[in-house]
């Protein structure tokens, strides 16, 4: 482990995390030199050294090993979290130490819950840089890096293969290089493409290219404080759903459906897992809340029912209704929802379509052994034989990820929180999903909690956004070695 | 150097935003404090000598002492005063108006009492005068209020301030932190450790004439003088060996 090459590139990071700091003041300075300008401008400042300092003493290596690429990885997340909170801090407002570290966390980690009451009362700088927290985050800090800095070639497939969900990686059909380039061009493309659709919808271009950024990112933060629910417009709610769903959808399928490539979406075992559970989790619920009389029509309720369960399984967040008031059968299925996710591959969180559905086949073929003691079953997803290793390691990322949940509900509710609270709060923390329900719900927010559960429930979100092991791997003191 | 630099400047532009922030917090928290003061004073004065009024209207009413009608008169104009002064401090013009207008009433009945002499009995001291006196120190008590209220806001305002006064120093100086950290680790590892390597291996080959074989990666100004140190040791061999 050489530490030095391990700042190096968190330095590269750093810088990139600055240009956006930049591009927000710039935000600030185009709307009337708002409040945020200043804070922004020092933020940028102080990051921008912070992330040239190591490269003026360390040179550039061109291979880096496994350890050194998790350290690169899980600092880069921290750091940029870090600095996250530096234009919070400066500006003020509702901002202390932890509503500034838990905005931060939240923003680039995608979960998209925010502490703050007023989420208007924020100057545009400072509304945009929240939002490009999202999108820095969403695609991952570092797989942006390695597009932008092509000098750093063979270092780029080390990178890669921390980054990437070892479920992600599996379903590209393409070198580590190429990876990095179909991520980022159908990442800018929704991104572009959503941007011009809200407008279109309605909305101005400031608040379409926020809303736009915290969709594809799968975050959830917006600029209102009633969310999409602000806006009351079926147009927005549509195209704000259609981008979620594909943003929860594998980005390399989308790209080769887009090419043309035999391996497509509508060929993809887990994508048509995934949608197969939105539309009947979305129609079951839409029934429920009709069969309550919560809403009054069946459109209606499919609706907001829709709407909600793209919201959640994609991990987006964004609310359009208050699902803290809907009945106890869509609350279990949203939860539910909460835990499984989108696909591996894309911006969301959480378990993943992908290790629910191998886990599924693998009980399927376990029943079938029991039956058949001498029969050579095996599991197969998109077609491919899937190893005893990554059935493995899926069914225990499962366990660990429940045992997590459990552990964080304990501990939330001895700080006197109520169950649902608790719960749901460590569970959309970890799927980095944002509303809850108790106190946590669409319509709420994190400021009346303690400054020791917002600050507790940001190791969750880390959690989740690394996929559990990747982080914890960082604390393991033997793996230093 | 080019990163302690920027350091420095953001240091020093942090500190001024610090010291400006803080001398505003300074001069707003001295006006604040003799607002204050200055209302809280004269609501006090106005109070009394609406008090002192009163009782020497008690005196005249029940016991028919003529002579307080210059203590009567005295406390008057001491109000006058105070109101007249609070009037002249910024701010609260609605409570000042219906302290104005309170008083207004009250003077109109007491000129009513003094041109009628004699007329005016215990009754109407307690009915018509009675609320009259309430409505005039009601509207002092909101003015009260009104100041202290306005007082809290200007105190979480302050606040603001004074965390835009240390903020930008506080992160300044965490990073800074980092920095230096930073400074010393990456010094260690590229000049200190190399030093020390050819210090130890310059010692072996002097003392124990041990061949000089230190490894220092890079390219810089230390590797080069490493290779020259082993260039010159590797002929001092050879002319030992001769």
């Amino acid at each position: 482990m050489r530490p030095a090459v391990v700042f190096r590139y968190i330095g590269i990071i750093m810088l990139l995390t600055a240009a956006f700091m930049l591009l927000s003041a710039c935000i600030a300075l185009w709307n009337s030199v708002d409040t945020s300008f200043y804070p922004l401008i020092l933020s940028f400042v102080l990051t921008a050294i912070l992330g040239i300092f190591p490269m003026i003493f360390v040179r550039r290596s061109d291979r880096i090993n496994m350890k050194e690429g998790y350290a690169i990885v899980v600092g880069a997340w921290l750091m940029a979290c870090l600095v996250g909170t530096f234009p919070y801090l400066l500006w003020g407002g509702e901002f202390n130490w932890s509503t500034a570290w838990f905005e931060s966390v939240s923003g680039f980690t995608t979960t998209g819950s925010t502490a703050l009451d007023n989420v208007e009362a924020l100057p545009r700088g400072l509304l945009f840089w929240r939002s490009s927290t999202h999108w820095l985050g969403g695609i991952g800090v570092v797989m942006f890096v390695l597009v932008v800095m092509p000098t750093l070639g063979k270092t780029k497939m080390t990178l890669s293969n921390v980054e990437l969900s070892p479920l992600a990686k599996d379903n590209y059909k393409y070198k580590a290089q190429k990876i990095t380039h179909i991520l980022l061009s159908v990442y800018i493309g929704l991104t572009v493409l959503e941007t011009i659709c809200l407008k279109i919808a309605g909305m101005n271009w400031f608040d379409a290219l926020n809303h736009s950024f915290s969709t594809v990112a799968t975050g959830g933060f917006s600029t209102k404080n009633a969310s999409i629910a602000y806006y009351n417009s079926a147009a927005v709610e549509t195209i704000s759903m259609i981008f979620m769903l594909m943003s929860g959808i594998h980005f390399g399928l989308i790209f080769a459906t887009l090419t043309g490539k035999k391996n497509n979406i509508f060929r993809s075992e887990t994508t048509r897992y995934y949608l197969g559970t939105f539309f009947v989790v979305g129609v079951l619920i839409a029934i429920s809340l009709w069969n309550e009389g919560t809403y009054s029509t069946f459109m209606e309720s499919l609706r907001y029912s829709l709407f909600q369960t793209a919201a959640i399984i994609t991990t987006t967040g964004f609310a359009t209704a208050d699902t803290t008031v809907w009945s106890s059968l869509a609350t279990i299925l949203l939860l539910f929802v909460m835990f499984q996710c989108a696909c591996a591959g894309s911006t969301s969180g959480g378990i993943k379509s992908d290790r629910v559905w191998l886990t599924v086949k693998a009980i399927r073929a376990r029943i079938l052994q029991q039956q058949h003691p001498s029969a050579v079953i095996r599991v197969k997803l998109n077609g491919v034989t899937q190893d005893d290793s990554v059935i493995n390691s899926a069914m225990l990322f499962i366990v660990v990820y429940i045992m997590i949940v459990c552990a964080g509900t304990i501990i939330v509710t001895a700080t006197g929180e109520d169950l649902m609270t608790g719960f749901s709060l460590v569970a959309t923390s970890m799927g980095n999903v944002g509303p809850g329900f108790g106190s946590v719900g669409t319509m709420d927010n994190y400021s009346h909690l303690s400054p020791f559960i917002k600050i507790f429930s940001t190791i969750f979100m880390l959690l989740g956004r690394l996929e559990i092991f990747g982080l914890l791997q960082l604390f393991l003191m033997k793996w230093w070695k | 150097m080019l990163g302690f630099l920027f350091l420095g400047i953001m240091l020093a532009f942090s500190g001024m935003i610090s010291m400006f922030q803080l001398n505003k917090l300074s001069s707003h928290t001295q006006n604040l404090l003799n607002n204050s003061m200055k209302s809280m004073e004269l609501s006090k004065d106005m109070l009394d000598a609406t008090q002192e009024q009163n009782t020497s209207l008690l005196h005249i009413v029940v016991l028919g002492h003529n002579q307080l009608d210059s203590a009567f008169t005295y406390a008057g104009k001491a109000f006058e005063r105070a109101l007249n002064k609070a009037s002249n401090m910024s701010g609260h013009t609605l409570e000042l108006d219906l302290i104005y207008r309170a008083r207004n009433d009250y003077n109109r009945l007491i000129n009513d009492f003094f041109s009628t002499p004699g007329e005016k009995d215990i009754e109407w001291f307690m009915e018509m005068y009675g609320s009259s006196y309430l409505a005039l120190t009601n509207a002092i008590k909101d003015y009260m209020v009104a100041s202290q209220q306005s007082m809290l806001q200007k105190a979480e305002s302050l606040e603001r301030n004074a965390y835009r006064a240390i903020m930008p120093g506080i992160v300044t100086l965490c990073v800074a932190i980092i920095i230096v950290i930073m400074f010393a680790f990456l010094m260690d590892i590229y000049y200190i450790r190399p030093i020390q390597d050819m210090t130890n291996g310059l010692t072996s080959f002097l003392k124990h004439k041990f061949p000089y074989n230190v490894e220092v990666d890079g390219n810089d100004e230390i590797t080069k003088l490493n290779d020259q140190i082993e260039e010159l040791s590797t002929l001092a061999r050879n002319r030992m060996n001769e």
